[in-house]
């Protein structure tokens, strides 16, 4: 999997390129620790999944956890451009339940 | 540094099966199926295996691509438990936000580990017109589920999605293989 971030005043915008799977728990531990527990002002945090072509159930619980996160610090998780099987996998779980999804 | 094999099937089919034995791996057993894919834990965690094994699987079976999504799930989620919780023996429990650098550690400490990055991660398929059986084998101490009704728990949905892409799935050898059945669906060609 490949990251890329940008921001505006009130997003980070990380976007995941590729599988996010299992054996991307190394880039998602940057993430947390750059990206959230680091408060840099930004509300709302935004993964950008529009490039993002698999996802399996430690993604969908890696991405739980960044929710975790976000609620201590009063922040918000969006999930933004699911497509294909990550969408499916996305609505199986019921994330719209508990996230902000955008299309 | 390990070398990673080719997942190229064409380059090792043969007239009675596909296999793909990666060197330096533990010793294992296998039923002689009509493919075999052995790899090392530290290569299965590190490639993307499943997608390669299903979209050959399709091929062979001419399955349509809604059936292979359905198998590139389960065996997704299938070698991945194999990986970390059977031959790493990493468990759940932990996967709290608190406890995640220290899965994290687990899973780097399994890497370099020499032994148990060597275990064994076997993947074995035979097949009919109508039906593909599909087995996962791990060298742990047998899979333990750690089943969480909670849709906030980061864990514990893997064999869900396992048991919902395929059409029946079942543990053998203390856990340490799962069989899942796919069905060609009626009237899908």
């Amino acid at each position: 999997m490949e990251i890329s971030v940008s921001g505006s005043e009130h997003d980070v915008v990380i976007s995941l390129h590729g599988a996010f799977l299992f054996n991307s728990h190394q880039h998602f531990r940057s993430i947390l620790t750059e990206h959230l527990e680091r408060n840099e002002g930004q509300d709302r945090l935004v993964f950008d999944l529009r490039q993002t072509d698999q996802i399996d159930s430690a993604g969908l619980g890696m991405l739980l956890l960044a929710r975790q996160s976000a609620a201590e610090r009063k922040r918000t998780i969006v999930l933004r451009g699911a497509r294909g099987q990550v969408q499916r996998m996305l609505a199986i779980s019921k994330f719209e339940t508990l996230f902000t999804v955008e299309p | 540094m390990t070398q990673h094999p080719r997942l190229d099937f064409e380059f090792v089919a043969s007239p009675t099966a596909l296999r793909l034995i990666e060197p330096d791996i533990a010793p294992f057993e296998n039923s002689s199926p009509m493919l075999l894919i052995a790899l090392r834990s530290d290569t299965a965690y590190r490639l993307a295996v499943a997608p390669l094994i299903a979209k050959k699987l399709a091929t062979v079976l001419r399955w349509v691509e809604n059936q292979a999504t359905r198998i590139e799930m389960a065996l997704q989620e299938a070698i991945a438990n194999a990986v970390v919780h059977g031959n790493w023996n990493i468990q759940n429990s932990n996967r709290t936000l608190e406890g995640f650098g220290d899965y994290c550690d687990e899973v780097d400490a399994a890497l370099a580990d020499p032994v148990r990055a060597a275990k064994a991660v076997v993947v074995e398929a035979t097949w009919t017109v109508d039906q593909l059986s599909c087995d996962v084998s791990d060298q742990g101490a047998g899979y333990i589920e750690l089943r969480k009704s909670d849709p906030c728990c980061a864990y514990g949905r893997g064999l869900a999605l396992t048991a919902q892409s395929c059409d029946e799935m079942a543990w053998d050898n203390g856990r340490r293989r799962m069989r899942m059945i796919f069905r060609r669906v009626p009237g899908v060609p």
